[in-house]
């Protein structure tokens, strides 16, 4: 177009030089136009020429152009396949940390991502088996879901075709902080969770109160002829508890915890899968429609195993008649609103099941206790003739347990033993001692002392049931106004009270057994602003507060007062004088020679019963009160009282500031209290009716993405 | 002298004569020259038309994959236990289960079928977990996949399969594409949604 423009230009120069050069004349103006053709025939090569180039650019342009189409669809084509890698390498994703083994995954947390292999912490306890009825969790370590953690590596998406790769680009754990308007806010390991403060955010999820997010960006690479494309997809997705082994439905351990947890529509009722020892037995609370109570504080409470106790049992109702328990149960027990303490960031405090179970609780072994049923606990149980066979014995007294001795018209007494019965050719006023109850002891008299033995009214101790004699035998308010140890003397088989026989406690030994067994019987301990020792080196010791119409406080003293549960070497014992409390670390130590360094030196056959953790008990059978103060010394003891509150104060130098099982109706924590509590139940549970498996059901959970926004 | 002027007028437009014969032969190059582009241009233009039909080509195969895709994830959706316990798409009058439900819903995946529920529970977790891959919980959306009409533009799902059919708890299927030689032109890993609902 150009050059054509050039030349007209031209002839318009052409036609001024004829108009001022030259006359106008017809034939001049014919030969003139024949000139000025002329030039124009002359230019038809260029223009050809021109126009073949204008063609030839215009061809290169469009195939350029088309080229760079055809390109850019390539590209395109390319990119869209990064693109679904990305997407896919996300369904791969969801459906990988789906999978049964890694679903815990799901809620590890932020801080956890490069832990995810490594730390058996994050195996799903689902996965476990039951072995003799006991469940026993699986904690293999996971490894399908390693090319899912965050990091710089592109990994296959279809195994063995490193043509679409993808990269886990970002991995981030995030919650609904409902308290701050519906914040979605990341969360680690140990956050504590706001909308459940006693909780964090990983535990509510793990007892199916809480639905978590997380978030996963990957991107898909596609390598094709040296060319790369790379494409971006973030997903977010919903983590939903569920029961093990079943789908999403209404069932979450928390309770009313979180306003409407119902996350689907399994109707399934109880979840099938639960932990059946240890968490929950060492505290149980609301034995008489009570609950617990406390300041908002730290709750370090670990069980003997070394796992953090979060759940506790409370009571949701007799099975059957033959239960000690006589209350109605807790609506806030049964509604699982019950709790403890305030979560912190590795202490999350402790929330209550409810769980429905009769408690038949031992009777003082002197004999049963006023109002507590007409079981055989305890002492002298019945004179009969004869003597019969131990078979015999055992037939008659189905329900006899240690302590029980039967008198016979022939002189001869069977004592109920661990063991099994055990016959005695005598009872005499003999001089009982810890050293003459021995495997070939014949004389009874040896193995149990009794207050004033032989005077009235105390022989009524050997020849009638407790319940026929509550008057006589001394229930007295112990009063103590200076530091006092409570002990067995081992010369006399007595306990005493800094040298002073006390007239409430009968001795019991087993002429088999490291320990004799001392009850004593008490309305309450008055212990001041003092120090009261409870030595356990010679006898496992019960404290039976059987007042039942006594409703002040049993023990507890005032603000200076501790209680220390003692226990010595008895090489060179001197009565009175122990001062080695006891720690949590001896507190587990069994009376079982195999136990190696966990193994009780005064133990030579394994007896459960004087495991260290069951030489301290303290029942209380009416509505009163203990307080115990474990902030300057450990206290160590095993309360069951059903009908009672028990108040710890905690926080302090004591580590811990309790150790032992608290069994009772209200239960009241206050300070940063630490707490150890045995993981088992205790020996009296296999003759007594105890709480049954705590059954903590075991969740998971599952990454769910409904259609609108699905990563599957 | 006016002849004379006549003449040596007329001799000298004569003398200028030759150039319209060098004008013709001139023409006859400049066709030429134009006759070549125009060649050079059509082979150019074939060319092109063959880029823009490929482009065209690879638009479309791309536009029919990704519709199927498209469609795929729509069944993904879709895919449900509701009624059937090991998986169905239900339609007409049983869409949204029967009950109005959307795959927005939670509930729409679980088997709803009153009275016959927990049957219908245990079959779905059966199916969740089983090891025979005709029984397994994906057998039926792969079904419907393959019952979709074919992808069109040049390209067919050549394989519509279980990742790992051997292992019951990878719930990916893969969905390749080809073209009519063969090539690969896409691969998908898709689960459906109800997946997330099995035990």
């Amino acid at each position: 177009m150009i050059a054509v423009r050039v030349q007209s230009n031209r002839v318009q120069s052409n036609k001024v030089k004829l108009s001022t050069e030259m006359p106008v004349r017809p034939h001049l103006l014919r030969t003139a136009r024949r000139r000025r053709r002329q030039p124009v025939n002359a230019f038809a090569l260029p223009v050809a020429v021109v126009a073949a180039l204008a063609l030839l650019i215009a061809m290169a342009a469009l195939g350029t152009r088309s080229s760079q189409g055809f390109l850019a669809s390539v590209f395109q084509g390319v990119n869209r396949e990064a693109r679904d890698v990305a997407e896919s390498a996300i369904t791969d994703f969801a459906v990988t940390l789906n999978r049964e083994e890694n679903r815990w995954l799901l809620v590890a947390g932020n801080d956890q991502l490069d832990q995810w292999s490594t730390n058996t912490t994050h195996r799903n306890l689902c996965t476990g088996t039951f072995v003799n009825s006991k469940y026993q969790a699986n904690t293999a370590i996971a490894t399908s879901a390693d090319r899912f953690r965050r990091s710089a590596s592109w990994q296959n998406l279809i195994s063995g075709d490193s043509s679409r790769q993808f990269l886990v680009e970002d991995v981030t754990y995030r919650y609904e902080d409902r308290t701050a308007g519906s914040e979605r806010t990341a969360y680690n390991f140990n956050t504590t969770n706001a909308n459940i403060p006693t909780h964090t955010v990983r535990n509510a999820a793990l007892q199916g109160g809480t639905r978590t997010l997380l978030r996963v960006t990957i991107q898909g690479r596609v390598q094709r002829s040296g060319q790369t494309s790379q494409a971006r997809v973030t997903r977010e997705f919903e983590v939903v508890p569920k029961c093990c082994k079943r789908s999403f439905g209404r069932h979450s351990g928390l309770g009313g915890a979180e306003s409407d947890p119902a996350w689907g529509t399994d109707p399934v009722l109880e979840c099938p899968l639960f932990l059946d020892d240890g968490i929950g037995r060492g505290i149980i609370g609301s034995l008489d429609g009570g609950g617990p109570s406390g300041s908002n504080n730290t709750l370090d409470i670990v069980d003997e195993s070394g796992n953090l106790v979060t759940r506790a049992l409370c009571w949701g109702g007799n099975l059957t008649g033959g239960s000690d328990l006589n209350g109605t149960p807790s609506t806030n027990c049964l509604n699982g609103t019950q709790a403890l303490g305030k979560a912190s960031k590795s202490k999350p405090g402790v929330t209550f099941v409810p769980e429905p179970f009769d408690l038949v609780l031992p009777r003082p072994h002197f004999g049963d206790a006023p109002g507590a049923g007409s079981g055989f606990d305890g002492g002298w149980i019945a004179r009969q003739s004869g003597v019969q066979s131990a078979a015999e014995v055992a037939s008659t007294y189905p329900g006899a347990t240690f302590g029980n001795w039967v008198t016979t018209n022939a002189g001869k007494v069977w004592l109920k033993t661990f063991a099994g019965w055990r016959l005695f050719e005598t009872k005499l006023a003999s001089a009982p001692s810890f050293a003459s109850c021995g495997s070939g002891t014949t004389d009874l008299g040896f193995c149990r002392s009794e207050p004033f033995m032989g005077s009235a009214p105390y022989p009524k101790a050997e020849s009638e049931p407790f319940g026929q004699w509550p008057t006589a035998f001394p229930q007295p308010t112990l009063t103590i106004t200076a530091d006092t140890s409570i002990y067995l003397d081992p010369a006399t088989l007595t306990m005493k009270r800094n040298g002073t026989t006390m007239t409430n406690c009968i001795v019991t030994r087993d002429p088999g057994a490291p320990y004799a067994v001392a009850d004593c019987r008490f309305r309450d301990i008055a212990s001041g602003n003092q120090t009261l020792r409870i030595d356990t080196t010679y006898a496992m010791i019960n404290f039976h507060f059987d007042n039942t119409s006594y409703t002040g406080q049993y023990m507890g003293g005032n603000g200076n007062t501790t209680i220390r549960r003692v226990h010595c070497s008895r090489s060179g014992y001197v009565g009175g004088s122990c001062n080695d409390v006891v720690t949590w670390s001896e507190f587990q130590q069994k009376c079982n020679p195999a136990a190696g360094s966990a193994a009780d030196p005064n133990c030579t056959t394994r007896n459960d019963a004087y495991d260290h953790s069951e030489l301290f008990n303290v029942y209380g059978h009416g509505a009163g009160s203990f307080s115990l103060r474990g902030t300057a010394s450990t206290v160590g003891m095993n309360i069951y009282a059903p009908w009672a509150s028990v108040e710890l104060k905690g926080g302090g130098n004591a580590d811990p500031n309790f150790m032992g099982r608290m069994w009772s109706n209200n239960i009241y924590i206050n300070g940063n209290s630490k707490v150890r509590t045995p993981v088992t139940n205790p020996s009296f549970c296999s003759n007594h009716r105890c709480p049954p498996p705590a059954k903590i059901p075991l969740y998971d959970m599952i990454a769910r993405s409904f259609s609108h926004a699905s990563g599957f | 002298m006016l002849r004379a002027s006549r003449q040596r007028r007329e001799a000298g437009f004569r003398a200028v004569r030759p150039e319209a014969g060098f004008s013709l032969v001139e023409a006859l190059v400049a066709a030429v020259v134009l006759a070549v582009a125009l060649l050079g241009s059509s082979g150019a233009l074939q060319g092109v038309s063959g880029l823009v039909q490929r482009s065209a080509d690879q638009n479309a195969s791309g536009l029919a994959i990704d519709n199927d895709i498209s469609e795929i994830k729509r069944l993904a959706s879709l895919y449900t236990a509701c009624l059937v316990p090991t998986g169905s798409i239900p339609t007409g009058a049983d869409a949204g289960c029967g009950q109005g439900l959307s795959p927005d819903q939670a509930a729409y995946f679980f088997p709803v079928n009153p009275g016959v529920a927990e049957a219908n529970i245990t079959a779905f977790f059966a199916a969740c977990n089983a090891a025979s891959a005709a029984s397994h919980i994906t057998q039926g959306f792969i079904t419907a996949i393959n019952a979709l009409p074919a992808v069109g533009a040049g390209v067919s799902r050549t394989s519509v399969a279980r990742e790992v059919p051997t292992d019951p708890k990878n719930h990916n299927v893969t969905v390749r594409y080809a073209t009519a030689d063969g090539s690969i032109q896409r691969v998908i890993k898709v689960a459906p949604v109800l997946s997330a609902w099995c035990n």
